[in-house]
């Protein structure tokens, strides 16, 4: 199936010189899915629709982000996993249902005050940051100026404080040194971090990962997924779309099944990936050549 | 005998062809820059979502383009200048003729000539940033002026500037019309000289090679540019 070759990395993630401390022990697994109904809800998307002219990308998706969830996002190409992820920062507008983050209402049309509904969008993108497949590095400014362009001109920092909480955030994901260099002379792998490091500069309430290793040379994926890892361990809000099926077991609070823009299953990654899984995404994951635990 | 009447001695052209020469550059700078106004907003427009404003930028660069220079300038000079006539005749009740001032027409026409042609090549560099690179800024909640000025525009200009330097020699070349308004700039200033001494070789001579001179200078100045907007492309890592 199209995922093949992109988990084959995963096992690597111990390997290679350690830029960030794990500490495994406190990973997802171990959380106590008890305490959700105490933290926060970040992100609360409610049936979901989105067509792409005659098609229907997604068809009534819900799903709700605590402080503190990894939601991992699988399922097959076109099922409607970055659509989904795309829909909750705005990047795509949905067609129907709602959004909420935190607690607040998400408009999805502008009409009669289109400058309102901009705002709102700018404020709920400045609080969730997002991690492209692509890196999406600007690859005219080096990679502190990358850092400090959110900080500058959605927090309003002054370029020392701006450069301050750059180099701190580059520190956090092992790219210390890199600070003048343009985003052309790193590998996918850094260039991936110091895109994660560009999100984590904002301070945000979640990050959504698209797809975040599908981009990298097998042998750079480890590094990447090591940053984010350490992120989950932390305690960091992540909705993450992938492929890397042992990630997702290992790090993911809560795994959302998508097929056919509808969610198939999601659980525990203890329970689906166990007997316990509905055959649909059983088929999905023997097909995507992972092997079960 | 040449070379006396190039002087900037008594009966020499010398200083007229140099305050000549000064102008036209006053000229090209000014239309030039005030160009890249309206060509960056058409530019721009025509990306819209909003149909009036793809119109209204097709309109500007389909007009503009579609007329003769020269004509363009004519209809400025004496359109603006009647406009003008008719408003003052209107407010103050003066009938007379008003001259309006040369250079600033001169700047008008040739700037929204010039800013008609870089509309096409802004509008190509636009397309050619990848929609991530956008993206990125607009994941982060940057706003839309500063996505644009600080993200957009920097990286379409290092595929602009082959184009506008191109649109640049046109928009220096194209001020030599401007001389038909009177304004003493390199031809008109060529113009005179030939007239007056019955050398009009010499003097037309002497004009296109300082046409030259500029454009290759200016070439060079757009080649540095081109390297500095070009920076962080290279491929090899350190």
């Amino acid at each position: 199936m199209v995922m093949d070759g992109c988990c084959l990395a995963a096992d690597d993630e111990t390997t290679g010189p350690d830029p960030v401390r794990i500490d495994r022990k406190a990973t997802a697994g171990d959380r106590d899915p008890g305490a959700a109904a105490d933290r926060e809800t970040i992100i609360e998307a409610d049936n979901l629709e989105k067509w792409f002219g005659a098609h229907k990308v997604l068809d009534g998706v819900s799903l709700e982000a605590n402080r503190g969830d990894v939601i991992a996002i699988v399922g097959s190409s076109g099922s409607g996993k970055s659509t989904l992820l795309r829909c909750m920062n705005l990047l795509e507008t949905p067609d129907a249902g709602s959004l909420r983050f935190r607690g607040e209402q998400i408009a999805f049309d502008g009409a009669p005050h289109e400058r309102a509904r901009r705002k709102q969008v700018e404020r709920l993108r400045s609080q969730v940051g997002m991690v492209f497949q692509a890196f999406n590095l600007w690859d005219h400014r080096t990679v502190l100026e990358n850092l400090m362009e959110g900080p500058r001109f959605v927090l309003g920092l002054s370029r020392r404080e701006a450069a301050d909480r750059a180099r701190a955030y580059l520190a956090k994901v092992g790219l210390s040194g890199k600070e003048n260099a343009y985003p052309a002379h790193l590998s996918g792998g850094q260039q991936q971090r110091v895109a994660i490091a560009r999100a984590l500069a904002m301070a945000p309430h979640a990050i959504l990962f698209d797809e975040p290793t599908s981009a990298l040379d097998p042998e750079l994926v480890g590094e990447v997924l090591r940053v984010m890892r350490q992120l989950a361990a932390e305690g960091t809000t992540m909705v993450i779309v992938t492929h890397e099926m042992a990630f997702a077991r290992d790090v993911a609070s809560r795994l959302v099944f998508l097929q056919g823009g509808r969610v198939a299953a999601q659980g525990a990654p203890r329970d689906l990936f166990g007997g316990g899984a509905p055959q649909r995404l059983r088929d999905f994951l023997s097909g995507g050549g992972e092997r079960a635990p | 005998m040449t070379l006396t009447l190039l002087s900037f001695g008594p009966g020499g052209w010398g200083s007229t062809l140099l305050i000549g020469a000064l102008m036209t550059i006053a000229v090209a700078v000014t239309s030039f820059a005030f160009g890249l106004v309206p060509g960056a907003l058409a530019a721009m427009a025509s990306r819209s979502p909003h149909a009036w404003l793809r119109a209204l930028a097709l309109v500007y660069t389909t007009l503009v383009r579609g007329i003769p220079e020269l004509l363009v300038i004519y209809l400025f000079f004496f359109g603006t200048s009647s406009m003008i006539m008719a408003i003052v005749r209107l407010s103050f009740g003066y009938g007379g003729y008003i001259e309006v001032n040369a250079f600033a027409i001169g700047v008008l026409s040739v700037g929204l000539i010039s800013g008609a042609y870089s509309a096409e090549v802004i509008r190509g560099a636009i397309a050619s940033v990848p929609k991530g690179q956008v993206e990125a800024a607009m994941a982060l909640g940057l706003k839309r002026w500063v996505i644009v000025s600080r993200i957009l525009f920097p990286q379409a200009l290092r595929v602009a500037l082959p184009g506008l330097n191109n649109v640049w020699q046109t928009t220096l070349k194209d001020t030599s019309l401007i001389s038909v308004t009177g304004l003493a700039e390199i031809m008109r200033s060529a113009n005179m000289a030939a007239g007056v001494t019955h050398e009009p070789f010499t003097f037309y001579l002497v004009a296109a090679l300082i046409y030259l001179l500029f454009t290759w200078g200016s070439a060079r100045l757009f080649a540095r540019a081109e390297i500095f907007s070009g920076r962080g492309l290279k491929e090899a890592r350190p």
